[in-house]
C-alpha cells in the first residue's frame, strides 16, 4: 500500500487458486469506485455488496442497533460516492475507510457519556469463562450476553476487539481505523479480552 | 483465554450472517439516480420558445410562406424516402469521443499513475458533456472509458459505442 508506484501494477505472482490478495482487491475497488462515481450503477452495486456486510457488522457490534448500523452503512457509502477527495488508498484500504466513517456515525448514535466515564487504565482481573452451551437456545442466550458485555467495554477496548477478533482485520487496518499505533492495538486487544472474560464470568457466577 | 477464543469464534460465525437491509442498497441507488438526473434533466430541457408577438398582417400574407414550407416539406419527405433515414439518426453514432476533462488540467497533470477502466454509464450522461441524447434510447447505457486517479477519482471520461 505504501508503494504508490507499484500499487496498480499487474502482479504476475498473484495466487492462482481464486483467492484475491489485498493488492488485487484494492485495484478492483479503485476501478469500481471510479465507475460508481461516474454514475455506473452496476459498479456501485458490486462495490456495495463487497463491503457493506463488514461495515454493517462493525456498526451493529458498536451500537447494538440494526437501524443505527444500517444508517451508518448508508452514510458511509454516501460519503464515499459524494466526497471524492475523502478516500486516500495510500492511507489504508477502502474497507478501512468505510469502517472509519461508519465508526464516526455509530458513535454519534450511542450514548457519549458512557464512553467518557470508563477507566481503561485499570488492572484487568482474569475471569474463568464457562464453556459455551451445546443447546442452541442456551448458546444463543450466551451469545447475547457476550454481545452485551462487548458493548459495555470501554470504547477503546471495544473497537479493537471487534475489528481484530470479530471482523478479522489485520492489526495495521484496525490501527488505521481506530487512529492508534499497532502496538496499542495489541495491548488493548489483550486487555479487552481479559476484561470481557472477567465480565462474563462475573455474570455467570451471579446468574 | 482458550475459552474466550472459543466464545469469540462462535460470535464471529454468528455475526458473519448479519447483512444490512436490502432497502439500504436501493436507497443509495435511488440517490445516485437523483443526483445524476438533476443536472441532466436541466440540460435536456428544450429551450423555451417565446411566442411571436401578434402583428397586423397584409392580405394574402400566407401565400409565399405556405409555398416555401410546402416545397421544403416535400424535399424533406423525398430525402427521407430516398435514404430511408431511421429515427436513431437524431443521435449520431459515437465511434469514440475525445476525453472530456472532469477535473482541472492541473489535477490531471499532477496524477502520476492514472488508470483507464472500461465502464458503462447512463445515456443521459452524454448531455452533461454537450452531446446529443436520443430520447428513444435514454434508458440504455452508453460505453465509456474513465481515466481514474489512484484514489478512484474520475479525471476524464470518453464515450464510445
Amino acid at each position: 500500500m505504501s508503494n504508490a508506484r507499484g500499487f496498480l501494477a499487474f502482479d504476475p505472482n498473484r495466487p492462482a487458486d481464486g483467492r484475491h490478495d489485498a493488492r488485487e482487491l484494492s485495484e478492483r475497488d479503485l476501478s469500481d469506485l471510479g465507475r460508481a462515481r461516474a454514475g455506473d450503477e452496476q459498479a456501485f452495486a458490486v462495490l456495495y455488496r463487497r463491503h457493506s456486510p463488514a461495515v454493517f457488522r462493525y456498526a451493529w457490534l458498536l451500537t447494538g442497533s440494526e437501524s443505527a448500523a444500517a444508517d451508518a452503512v448508508q452514510e458511509a457509502f454516501i460519503g464515499l460516492l459524494e466526497a471524492s477527495d475523502g478516500f486516500d488508498p495510500a492511507r489504508g484500504s477502502l474497507a478501512a475507510y468505510l469502517c472509519g466513517i461508519a465508526r464516526f456515525r455509530a458513535y454519534r448514535a450511542v450514548d457519549r457519556r458512557q464512553q467518557t466515564v470508563e477507566d481503561i487504565d485499570g488492572i484487568e482481573r482474569e475471569g474463568e469463562l464457562p464453556p459455551l452451551p451445546l443447546d442452541a437456545l442456551e448458546r444463543s442466550r450466551a451469545l447475547d450476553r457476550l454481545y452485551g458485555a462487548i458493548r459495555r467495554l470501554p470504547p477503546a477496548f471495544r473497537e479493537v476487539l471487534i475489528l481484530v477478533e470479530l471482523q478479522e482485520m489485520p492489526y495495521a487496518e484496525a490501527a488505521a481505523i481506530a487512529g492508534i499505533e499497532i502496538g496499542t492495538v495489541r495491548s488493548r486487544l489483550s486487555r479487552a479480552k481479559a476484561r470481557l472474560a472477567s465480565m462474563l464470568s462475573e455474570r455467570e457466577t451471579s446468574g | 483465554m482458550e475459552r474466550m477464543d472459543e466464545w469469540l469464534a462462535v460470535a464471529r460465525s454468528d455475526v458473519a450472517h448479519r447483512q444490512p437491509d436490502p432497502l439500504v442498497e436501493q436507497r443509495l441507488l435511488d440517490r445516485m439516480r437523483e443526483r445524476r438526473a438533476l443536472p441532466s434533466v436541466a440540460a435536456a430541457q428544450p429551450p423555451r420558445v417565446r411566442p411571436a408577438p401578434h402583428r397586423d398582417r397584409p392580405r394574402f400574407w400566407f401565400g409565399v410562406p405556405t409555398a416555401l414550407a410546402s416545397a421544403a416539406l416535400a424535399g424533406v419527405a423525398l430525402l427521407a424516402w430516398v435514404f430511408s433515414l431511421p429515427v436513431e439518426t437524431i443521435e449520431p453514432r459515437l465511434a469514440a469521443t475525445p476525453f472530456f476533462a472532469v477535473v482541472s488540467a492541473d489535477a490531471i497533470a499532477a496524477e502520476r499513475s492514472p488508470i483507464v477502466v472500461e465502464s458503462t454509464l447512463p445515456r443521459v450522461t452524454l448531455a452533461d458533456y454537450g452531446l446529443p441524447v436520443d430520447p428513444a434510447r435514454v434508458d440504455e447505457a452508453v460505453g465509456a472509458e474513465l481515466l481514474l486517479s489512484r484514489a478512484g477519482v474520475v479525471l476524464a471520461v470518453r464515450f464510445k459505442e
